[in-house]
């Protein structure tokens, strides 16, 4: 599960270009949306894609993206009980 | 000059027919066009349905009735076919063309094409006849052509509101006297490159959409093109023609909340139907029908069923989305609708909004469900796009005026505009430049104006220099912009800074290619990855009207915000739009910008096609350099404009022109002296000319004719050695004649000829792409 929160917030680093963000920078347990790091709607859809390009999971209804990504530890979760 | 704009042709063609009688009967008929996609070649095809026109590209051309070899898109095909048929439905004669214009919209312009040919456009030559098609305006000159129109013509972007905001901008040409009648609408054809940026954005239905219903689940795509004809009423009865209905009001507003989710107190919306409601001079309760965006998303449908409570609290009028039938045709959508209010208005129908069950919890609003017969006298129809673009229009009842004009219909607001050609206006309002910003290849963010050293650079396009953007947008909005939009902000905070205007009364932008780099970001995804996993935001950003829509989300500015998207005339059309929105007292202050970006990959394309030159270019040596073409470049420059002198006052605007494909170098001596005739100058009155020279020797030819002959005795200046060529290059050129105007001084580095002192005179700058767009602007 470790591993998989330091890979998954690099990837997030990535795929959203947050520049200035180091992988350190995020706690896997802080709120991506909201008040957390301030995420938006569109980035809720990148890391959907994200999630079907890195892990092959492929999410039909974005408001499930709404639990899934309330923060990197849920991410990880959902991947580790999702992935097959 | 009659006081009332009537509305004297329609045209359309969409998914349920290919002229306005048989759309009219589909709608009656409830016959939707939606259906399985057996058009479009998309690996979506089994996954969604769209309201597609079921004609081929050959079908097209054929009926049409068009030379097939010319670079025909999807796109302009179905914008001729629709403008035809208002065209000839408003019996335009060829003695009425010297004073018609043509307002068009469109999103994505020729995508049809390019995603098509996009790999041979890189590498190939057998499609090379498109490359020139791609952009925006292409599909508006291609109609203009066709029916003759070369007074004035203009191309709108804003994403999916484009057709009702052309509607706008052709009203506030009739108003000013522009033109004396103008054909306004939008085309968009179905592309692969919509289809899968709404598919990123996970807000397509792949069943049937169901507007304001509480199990809606997103859109059905669709094509389509529909155009009107505008000219005063009292000219229309004189020509003893036929009125369709009036144009009652209109409105544009910007609900700055967020790139593409519209609020959820529906502030643009509101505005934008609250803004019409007031120009028309009516009140909510006058209101009989909506013809509603309503696209099925569920985001859209509430926002919009919010706004229509808050403006017409429980006495919400019948209302229906037509989305159901036509899918969402995008930058056709609002004239594709305002046609139907029409069709609505003059039979006393409103068409139902198909597939609608339940309504939507807690908002408690039903559409119509059925046709339903209604006495109607004014119809809104409503258009919101990405960028929280915002539009409404109010179509009314025509009916024959007796002694006492029925105070529903009087528009009081333009009263004082009714009786007045454009001599009364102009002159009574003057426009000033209050501060300025340019982002430019050379260093123009430095305090002073103009920069001391010039850059000399020898590479194949020329380049901004890059401000440290950080300084001027957070680290989280930046991460998402391209570098046109960052450059368009800097760019336009330094005007704003400078001017101490902060909350502009518009913001009003040009750019002839737009968001380059996202659109190709995208478009190679799609090619590459075979239509998946494609990420939203470059599809999201490369929409024309972003930069505009970002600048009104930092400032939370709900003003009218406007993009114009037609090669060289896209600066000019902006700033027409501002001096026509300062004289008619509109707007007190606006915020002007023109903005492109040139790529590795545009520049290598338009390379092929010898619009560029190919190998690296010393830059302040360009007219000397053999190779054939321009060269490339890119640029933000911004202004603020105030209907109020100041000490920080650069120059007034005088006056901007455009003409188009004219005959001969005689016309063009014609058109500049008419110009400066119309603003009470001779050529000897001009302390300067700035000349948009390129290193084109073929059509640098034009400019040096000119200052042979007509500016023999002018001080003569030119600029793309310093910024290189692009849409919007005389952007540049107004900032540097607007500093010239406020310094007394011309800078060294523009002058090609010194004849006499400038003495702070009036300064032309006239630009001209390869010999097609030509413009003028004025400033003293």
């Amino acid at each position: 599960m470790e591993e998989l929160i330091e890979k998954l917030k690099v990837q997030i680093i990535e795929q959203l270009n947050l520049e200035d963000m180091e992988p350190e920078d995020i706690d896997a347990e802080d709120p991506l949306f909201g008040n957390g790091m301030g995420l938006d709607s569109i980035d809720a859809l990148e890391l959907i894609v994200l999630l079907e390009k890195e892990y092959g999971i492929k999410i039909q209804n974005p408001k499930d993206g709404q639990k899934i990504f309330f923060s990197i530890k849920s991410m990880a979760e959902f991947i580790t009980a999702n992935q097959k | 000059m009659a006081g009332r704009i009537a509305v004297t042709g329609i045209g359309i063609i969409s998914s349920i027919g290919n002229n306005v009688e048989e759309n009219h009967n589909a709608l009656i008929r409830q016959q939707t066009g939606i259906g399985k996609i057996s058009i479009l070649e998309t690996v979506h095809k089994d996954d969604y349905v769209l309201g597609e026109i079921k004609l081929t590209h050959d079908q097209l051309i054929q009926m049409a009735a068009v030379d097939p070899e010319k670079a025909w898109t999807r796109t302009a095909l179905l914008g001729i076919i629709a403008a035809r048929q208002a065209f000839e439905d408003a019996a335009v004669t060829v003695g009425d063309l010297s004073a018609t214009g043509l307002v068009s919209a469109s999103t994505v312009g020729g995508m049809d094409r390019s995603e098509l040919y996009y790999i041979d456009f890189l590498s190939e030559a057998r499609h090379n006849k498109y490359i020139d098609s791609h952009h925006a305006g292409n599909s508006t000159e291609m109609i203009a052509e066709q029916l003759g129109i070369s007074e004035y013509l203009t191309t709108v972007s804003t994403a999916c509101s484009s057709s009702l905001n052309s509607i706008i901008h052709g009203a506030r040409l009739l108003h000013h006297g522009i033109v004396k009648q103008v054909i306004v609408g939008g085309t968009d054809a179905l592309s692969k490159f919509t289809v899968n940026g709404f598919n990123t954005l996970m807000i397509l239905d792949p069943e049937h959409c169901r507007p304001f219903d509480e199990s809606r689940r997103g859109l059905n795509l669709g094509e389509g093109a529909a155009y009107l004809v505008l000219e005063w009423e009292g000219e229309a009865l004189k020509a003893g023609k036929p009125i369709h209905a009036l144009l009652g009001g209109y409105a544009n507003a910007n609900d700055a909340f967020h790139q593409t989710a519209s609020s959820s107190d529906g502030t643009g919306p509101f505005l934008a139907m609250s803004g019409a409601l007031k120009k028309a001079g009516l009140q909510a309760v006058d209101i009989d029908y909506i013809n509603v965006h309503g696209t099925g998303t569920e985001n859209n449908d509430l926002t919009e069923g919010t706004a229509m409570k808050r403006l017409f609290a429980d006495k919400v009028p019948f209302f229906s989305s037509t989305k159901a039938f036509t899918g969402h045709t995008l930058g056709a959508a609002g004239s594709v609708e305002s046609v139907f209010s029409i069709l609505s208005l003059k039979n006393n129908t409103i068409f139902p909004n198909i597939n609608f069950k339940q309504k939507i919890e807690g908002l408690g609003l039903s559409p119509v469900t059925e046709v339903l017969s209604q006495k109607l006298t004014h119809v809104l129809t409503n258009s919101f796009g990405f960028g929280g673009n915002d539009s409404s229009v109010v179509f009314s009842k025509w009916e024959k005026q007796t002694s006492q004009p029925a105070r529903a219909i009087a528009t009081g607001m333009e009263a004082s505009d009714e009786a007045s050609g454009r001599e009364s206006e102009v002159g009574s309002v003057s426009v000033f430049i209050n501060g300025i910003g340019a982002v430019s290849p050379q260093n123009t963010l430095e305090p002073g104006y103009f920069p001391e050293n010039i850059e000399a650079h020898e590479e194949r396009y020329l380049q901004i220099q890059k401000p440290d953007f950080k300084k001027h947008i957070t680290p989280a909005k930046l991460r998402r912009m391209s570098k046109i939009v960052r450059m368009g902000i800097v760019a336009a905070k330094t005007a704003m800074n400078e001017a101490q205007v902060h909350e502009p009364g518009a913001i009003l932008t040009g750019t002839g290619m737009g968001c380059q780099a996202d659109t190709e970001k995208f478009l190679n995804g799609l090619i590459d990855s075979r239509e998946t996993l494609l990420s939203p935001s470059p599809f999201v950003q490369s929409t024309h009207n972003t930069i505009g829509a970002q600048i009104a989300l930092l400032l939370a500015n709900n003003n009218h915000n406007l993009t114009y998207v037609h090669r060289t005339f896209s600066f000019e059309s902006a700033l027409l739009d501002s001096l026509m929105l300062i004289r008619q007292n509109e707007a007190e202050s606006i915020l002007l910008g023109g903005i492109d970006e040139v790529t590795e990959e545009s520049w290598t394309i338009k390379t092929r096609i010898g619009f560029y030159k190919k190998g690296a270019v010393k830059s302040l040596q360009l007219l000397h350099d053999e190779q054939t073409g321009s060269l490339a470049g890119e640029g933000a420059a911004f202004f603020v404009l105030s209907n109020e002198k100041t000490e920080k006052t650069y120059a007034e605007i005088l006056g901007t022109k455009t003409f188009f494909r004219p005959e001969n170098q005689n016309e063009v001596e014609k058109e500049i002296a008419g110009f400066l005739e119309e603003n009470h100058l001779r050529v000897a009155d001009l302390g300067l000319v700035m000349q948009g020279y390129n290193g084109d020797r073929v059509f640098d030819s034009i400019y040096e004719n000119l200052e042979e002959k007509l500016f023999a005795k002018n001080n003569t200046a030119w600029f793309k050695h310093l910024c290189g060529e692009y849409d919007t290059a005389s952007s540049f050129a107004m900032w540097i004649a607007a500093g010239a105007l406020k310094s007394g001084l011309i800078p060294e580095p523009i002058l090609r000829r010194n004849f006499d002192n400038f003495q702070n005179r009036p300064v032309l700058i006239y630009n001209q792409f390869r010999n097609v767009n030509h413009s003028l602007i004025l400033l003293g």
